[in-house]
C-alpha cells in the first residue's frame, strides 16, 4: 500500500482549488518541474490533509474565493496560526497561477515543462470544450429550450 | 487531443486513470500508488468535477469511483453518463455500501470498500489490458 507517510523526496505542494480544470493543470505543471502534488478540492479538505500526522506539506498554492467552510485568506490564516514554517502562495486569477506556478518552478533544479502562458491557455481550451458540449447536452435533452 | 498530460500521449501501459472519489485522503492515497504503477492520474473530488472533465476533452482510459459522492450525479449517475457519451471508458466501481444492481450493468469491475490497493491496481491492469488485446503486465 502507498504510504501518505513518504516524506522523502522533493518537496510538497498542496494545491488547493475548486475549479477542476485549473487544479488539474496546475497541479501537472508543478508536477512536470518534479514536485510531488496533493490536490485539495477546497480550504476543508487541505485542512484534512494538513492536519493527517503523516503527511508533510512544504508549500500551500492555493486559490483565493472557494466554496467551504473557508476561503483562501482564511487557509492561509490557519496555516499561520498552526502550522509555521509552510510557505503559502496565494493565486485569485488564472493567470496569477500559472504565472506564480512558473515561479514555483523556477526554484526546483529541472526546467519548466512550458511556458505560463501554455497554463493559461491549456485551461481555457478545456473550459471551453466542456461549456460547449454542456450545452449541446442540455439542447439534446430538452429541444428547442435556451 | 488533449490528454492529462501536458506531454506527448502516454503509452498504452500508461493508460490515463480517473480517480473519483470525495474523500480526500482516500483519493491521495489511491492516486499515489497509481501514479507509482505508472499511471497517468487526474483525480476528480466529485461526480460533477468527474463530468465536467470528460466534458472538457481530458483523455480517459479507465475511470475508477466511488458511489456515494455529494453534488448533482453519484458515481451509479457517473457511470450511466460515461456509457452513454464515452462508452470505450472502461469503469471500476468502489463503495462501501451495497448499490443498486443497475450499476453492475454499467461498470466493468465492482469492489467493496474497504478494499486492497493492490487488488484494485491488479484489476485496472488487467481491465485495460484486455481493453487493448495487450497480456496483463505480470
Amino acid at each position: 500500500m502507498s504510504s501518505l507517510a513518504d516524506n522523502s523526496g522533493p518537496e510538497t505542494v498542496l494545491v488547493v482549488e475548486d475549479e477542476v480544470f485549473v487544479r488539474m493543470v496546475i497541479s501537472d505543471y508543478l508536477r512536470g518541474c518534479g514536485y510531488k502534488v496533493i490536490e485539495a478540492a477546497d480550504a476543508d479538505e487541505a485542512l484534512m490533509v494538513l492536519q493527517h500526522d503523516g503527511i508533510q506539506i512544504h508549500v500551500v498554492f492555493s486559490d483565493v474565493e472557494m466554496p467551504g467552510s473557508m476561503d483562501g485568506f482564511g487557509l492561509a490564516k490557519w496555516i499561520r496560526a498552526n502550522r509555521l514554517g509552510i510557505d503559502i502562495i496565494l493565486a485569485g486569477t488564472v493567470p496569477g497561477a500559472a504565472s506564480a506556478a512558473e515561479k514555483l518552478c523556477e526554484a526546483t533544479h529541472l526546467p519548466k515543462p512550458y511556458e505560463s502562458q501554455a497554463v493559461v491557455e491549456r485551461i481555457g481550451w478545456l473550459k471551453a470544450l466542456r461549456s460547449s458540449r454542456f450545452e449541446r447536452s442540455e439542447t439534446a435533452v430538452e429541444p428547442g429550450a435556451k | 487531443m488533449i490528454t492529462a498530460s501536458p506531454a506527448d500521449e502516454p503509452a498504452a501501459k500508461q493508460a490515463v486513470v480517473l480517480v473519483v472519489e470525495d474523500e480526500v485522503l482516500v483519493r491521495l492515497m489511491l492516486a499515489d500508488e497509481l501514479r507509482e504503477h505508472g499511471y497517468v492520474v487526474v483525480e476528480a473530488a466529485s461526480g460533477d468535477e468527474a463530468v465536467n472533465l470528460l466534458r472538457g476533452g481530458v483523455h480517459v482510459g479507465l475511470v475508477v469511483t466511488d458511489v456515494r459522492m455529494p453534488g448533482n450525479i453519484d458515481g451509479v449517475g457517473l457511470a450511466r453518463f460515461i456509457r452513454g457519451e464515452h462508452p470505450d471508458i472502461k469503469i471500476i466501481m468502489v463503495s462501501g455500501h451495497m448499490t443498486s444492481p443497475e450499476a453492475v450493468n454499467f461498470v466493468d469491475g465492482f469492489l467493496s470498500k474497504p478494499y486492497d490497493l493492490k487488488l484494485l491496481v491488479r484489476n485496472i491492469e488487467l481491465i485495460l489490458a484486455r481493453s487493448s488485446g495487450m497480456d496483463p503486465v505480470e
